[in-house]
């Protein structure tokens, strides 16, 4: 809102500097964003919150300068010359639909002559960036920028058989209004109309024939309280915005509509001449009574941390427009102005009074107990995931949650259904929610490879989205990564990820997952559930995304871990006794794989194998084909005392015998 | 006297020869005590002197003084010749300090997280203990439960993606719906932090982004106060942009909290003096506010018992202040240009 600092000292004798009564204004909730300096004015910009369309005017603006600074507002006489004639018989009305009119007023002003605007009228308009059209139309804008309220001037010889009707639009009715524009209207649409047409989207704009132009001699002055909902759907539905639609949707003052109609008529009969004419037509109540609240200086206190007199509480509030109807310092009645229907209960009344008052005055204090707050699970694996990533050479990346690629849908194990897609928009179609983090990881990767921006091996832990029939979509956490490395590197990462978390029984199994290399592919297995995947992207897909390197990636479900994830590590003893280290190499068929040996090894029951660790994987002359040598190491020790070479090679024969018998292993 | 001379010259040759190959220190040092020593070459043959006719000796003493000076100076060269061959090689095995290191391969966190994660630590140290909550959010938890019904104006300020086929779902436009669920989840008294993803169909400019992220605070206790909510705020402001940093709190409006403020903190560029970055020498951070009674009542806590404080703030914009970023979108390319520098 736009605030002529001549204007404003109309109804409040300020005698600070504007600069100052800037930062005032500023620091009680009227936030003065810039100050510009005019030929003989300031015209002061200012936010103005949703909750105070009181403040979108000049008396609004001008009422809390006054209590800030201990001011008198001065709010202008209205004194209405003699009328003649009855206004009902000038014009009749009719509301169809009091529910999104709760009230509507309508004087009649005949003979008038409508000119530009005297020099002092058109300045105070053309100050605010308003064009001036002419006396009567500037005179509605005056008085808009003046109480708030805004009010619309009809030609009443356009107003077929002087009959104004609000009602409800027809479905598919047309309109075409004071900016030239044509809209097609709906049921949930308000108008003004005549027996004919609608003449004006109501609170929104008025329509192109009934406008007041240089021939209008009678005028029909309406000043109402609309719907704010309706209003504002009405205005955003259509792209359209005006001064009276941004106050409408933020609520009239329903007091403040004869004041209004009142205070435009004074001045249209001063300036543009004619005669009112008795009375005026109006639907609705004029007040609707006032809202008393209580106060309690103890919850003031309580509220601010900090005693305020309840003197000063009072006097605060009455500088605001409030009146004090008496009652003890804890039971204070508090009438609240129908302008400020945003009060509604005590706590309200307490920002009032800080705010005036000054937040400044609160203490930064506190006597909060002591709490150490607590680490949850998951933000302790969060963390070692991190770690175990970041000293992999991974850098963290952010990716948007929502997508519109259908490659996507290709790239998620996680769920067989329909992804979640969102309500479509302008310039956001067809977008769902991903349900995979690696596609954003393989996109990433390629913006860099096109950015030559080698070997950018990234990670996301983000939540991923799967099918929506339950009260809410499963919204799983995610970690993934995109590595140039081939897969036994991707899974060592995978395997520390895993260990440092302390999540235990993960195997692996051969993957079949279609946008991964079958031969180079695993799946993540936790408690006999795939709770992630590993491998190289399939070729396909790397040509497909047309990257450079097939990469390697993982994705690992990290909902569930917290629970299973031991990061509190228990001492083993370290090991007193030297043991006795053996390097085998064993024949075996192709298929047989290492989880087969590891397991061959535990269930054969040597007592004194400590350690068995994996060397190589050897193929060609002299091993047959069909045939690998797979070379490992193990280690013989006792806990009580050295082992003899003859002891281990005692236990190395039992165990090259079970290796022999269940897996037709040869020591090579 | 011809005797002596021819015994000068071989020594002479002897010891040129011997100077000449000597390859170490300690042989040098041997050469020269044989030569030079007090029971050395030269000092026998001086000896050798008293046996010669009186008339031969000067002669002599000038032959074996020549001689002696020879080797003194076959010595010294020789010293040198070695010092030479010992820096050399001394070089050779010493490594350029100047030279770079072998790259140490390390990712870092994202900035975003990396800024999240101080935030959050911050507020622990005061208690504040970390909560969750989904992105795909109710309707209800989004508005409803935080006093904005739908026909409330400030809806439009919180424009909303809506999930296809469920008027109840929305992507979350702010992460207070969790100070809604930690409010049902357990009774007072709470101290919570909320980080996350939060959404709103704004179009993606330097400034703006349809995902973005927040953290959330909420204390809820007995006799909690605004100047609680100052004193935290304050502390969180010093520990983030520094000791020297100055906070104000301008009245302002949130559904959610009544009274309601937002913190501005002394423009960390020009120390409030007014700049390119602030304007007025302030920068707004973050928005706060005594929790609404209506808040309270929708998730059935007793507004007479407890009071509580709340508030919000941007993680890209607080990123972007503290690094002297320009662009949002740097954030969601993933470039690791950009990542690399935090």
């Amino acid at each position: 809102m736009k605030a002529s600092w001549n204007w404003l000292t109309d109804y409040v004798a300020l005698s600070a500097p504007a600069m100052e009564v800037a930062e005032r204004l500023t620091m009680a909730g009227l936030t003065v964003e810039a100050v510009e300096e005019t030929a003989d004015d300031l015209i002061l910009d200012i936010e103005i919150t949703s909750n105070r369309p009181d403040w979108l005017s000049h008396l609004g603006i001008a009422r809390e300068a006054a209590a800030l600074y201990a001011l008198t507002l001065k709010v202008p006489q209205v004194a209405l010359p003699e009328a003649s004639g009855d206004v009902r018989q000038e014009a009749s009305l009719e509301v169809t639909a009091p529910e999104l009119c709760s009230l509507y007023t309508g004087r009649v002003i005949k003979g008038i002559k409508v000119a530009d605007s005297p020099a002092w009228l058109k300045k105070r308009i053309e100050a605010l960036g308003l064009r001036a059209v002419n006396n009567v139309v500037d005179i509605t804008n005056y008085v808009m920028f003046e109480c708030g309220q805004p009010l619309h001037a009809f030609d009443l010889a356009n107003i077929a058989d002087r009959s104004v009707i609000v009602r409800r639009a027809r479905d598919g009715e047309v309109i075409t209004l004071i900016d030239g524009t044509r809209h097609t209207l709906m049921a949930s649409d308000l108008v003004i109309a005549d027996r004919q047409a609608p003449i004006a989207l109501a609170g929104v704009m008025g329509g192109l024939l009934s406008e007041i132009g240089s021939d209008t001699v009678d005028v029909f002055l309406e000043s109402a309280k609309f719907d704010q909902y309706s209003i504002r759907m009405s205005a955003k539905r259509l792209g359209l915005s005006s001064d009276a639609s941004y106050r409408f949707e933020r609520g009239v003052d329903r007091e403040t509509v004869d004041w209004g109609s009142r205070r435009a008529a004074q001045m249209i009969l001063e300036i543009a001449g004619g005669t009112m004419s008795e009375g005026m037509l109006a639907v609705g109540a004029g007040s609707a009574g006032h809202t008393t609240l209580r106060l309690r200086q103890s919850h003031l206190s309580r509220l601010l941390g900090v005693e305020v007199p309840i003197e000063k509480a009072r006097s605060i509030l009455a500088s605001l427009g409030f009146v004090i109807r008496g009652g003890s310092p804890d039971d204070t009645l508090v009438e609240v102005p129908s302008f400020r229907g945003d009060v509604m209960e005590e706590a309200d009344l307490v920002e009032e009074i800080s705010r005036i008052n000054g937040y400044d005055k609160v203490p930064s204090r506190t006597s909060m107990r002591i709490d150490p707050g607590r680490r949850t699970p998951r933000e302790r694996l969060v963390e070692t995931v991190e770690r175990v990533l970041t000293s992999a050479g991974c850098y963290g990346s952010v990716s948007y949650s929502l997508v519109s690629s259908e490659l996507f849908k290709s790239l998620s194990p996680w769920s067989d259904r329909e992804p979640v897609y969102l309500q479509d928009r302008g310039g956001h179609e067809n977008v769902f929610m991903r349900p995979s983090l690696v596609g954003s990881l393989l996109a990433a990767r390629k913006t860099n490879e096109d950015r030559k921006v080698e070997c950018a091996d990234l990670y996301e832990i983000a939540h991923i989205y799967l099918g929506c029939d339950d009260e809410l979509p499963d919204q799983p956490l995610m970690v993934a990564a995109v590595m140039g490395d081939g897969f036994p590197d991707m899974k060592g990462v995978v395997e520390r990820l895993l260990g440092e978390t302390g999540v235990r029984d993960v195997t692996y199994e051969r993957a079949s997952l279609p946008f991964l290399d079958q031969a180079k592919s695993a799946c993540i297995m936790h408690n006999g559930q795939m709770t992630g995947y590993l491998g190289l992207i399939s070729a396909d897909l790397q040509e497909k995304i047309d990257l450079r390197d097939q990469v390697s990636v993982f994705e690992l479900r990290l909902a569930g871990l917290e629970e299973a994830a031991h990061d509190v590590a228990a001492f083993a003893p370290l090991k007193r006794f030297p043991g006795v280290e053996r390097d085998l190499a064993l024949i075996v068929p192709e298929e047989t794989t290492w989880a087969q040996i590891l397991a061959c090894i535990e269930s054969a029951g040597v007592g004194l194998i400590d350690e068995v660790s994996f060397r190589s994987v050897y193929r060609g002359e002299p091993i047959e084909e069909g045939s690998k040598s797979v070379a490992f190491h193990v280690v013989f020790r006792s806990a009580e005392r050295t082992l003899t070479g003859e002891e281990a090679d005692a236990e190395q024969a039992r165990l090259v015998g079970a290796l022999r018998e269940k897996l037709g292993a040869k020591l090579r | 006297m011809g005797e002596i001379k021819e015994t000068v010259k071989s020594i002479a040759e002897a010891a040129r020869q011997e100077f000449r190959d000597v390859g170490a220190a300690d042989a040098l040092e041997a050469l020269r005590v044989r030569y030079l020593g007090r029971k050395g070459v030269i000092r026998e043959l001086m000896q050798q002197l008293g046996s010669l006719e009186a008339a031969e000796r000067p002669q002599a003493g000038r032959l074996i003084n020549a001689l002696k000076e020879e080797i003194v100076a076959l010595h010294e060269s020789a010293r040198a010749a070695l010092d030479r061959k010992d820096s050399v090689a001394r070089v050779q095995q010493e490594v350029d300090v100047t030279l770079p290191g072998r790259p140490m391969r390390m990712g870092k966190p994202h900035p975003l997280t990396q800024t999240t994660d101080e935030i959050v630590d911050i507020f622990a140290r005061m208690g504040f203990s970390a909560v969750y909550g989904p992105e795909i959010e109710t309707v209800h938890n989004n508005f409803e439960a935080l006093n904005m019904p739908l026909d409330h104006p400030s809806r439009d300020a919180f424009d909303t993606f809506f999930i296809k086929g469920r008027d109840d779902l929305v992507l979350r436009s702010h992460t207070s719906p969790v100070q809604v669920r930690a409010m049902r989840a357990a009774r007072p008294p709470l101290r919570i932090v909320v980080p996350g993803r939060t959404y709103r169909p704004d179009t993606v400019d330097a400034t703006h982004s349809f995902m973005f992220s927040q953290v959330e605070g909420l204390v809820v206790d007995r006799d909690i106060s605004m100047a609680d909510l100052k004193f935290c705020l304050n502390e969180f402001a010093l520990a983030y942009f520094g000791e020297g940093v100055r906070t104000r709190f301008r009245p302002h409006y949130f559904p959610f909290t009544e009274p309601s403020a937002e913190m501005d903190v002394s423009c960390i560029f020009c120390d409030g003096g007014g700049c390119r970055v602030c304007g007025s020498g302030w920068i707004e951070v973050l928005g706060c506010g005594m929790v609404h009674p209506n808040v309270f009542r929708a998730v059935d806590i007793d507004c007479e018992e407890y009071t509580g404080f709340a508030f919000g703030m941007g993680v890209e914009r607080l990123c972007m202040l503290k690094h002297q970023i320009h662009d949002m979108r740097l954030f969601f390319e993933n470039d690791v240009r950009f990542l690399s520098q935090f």
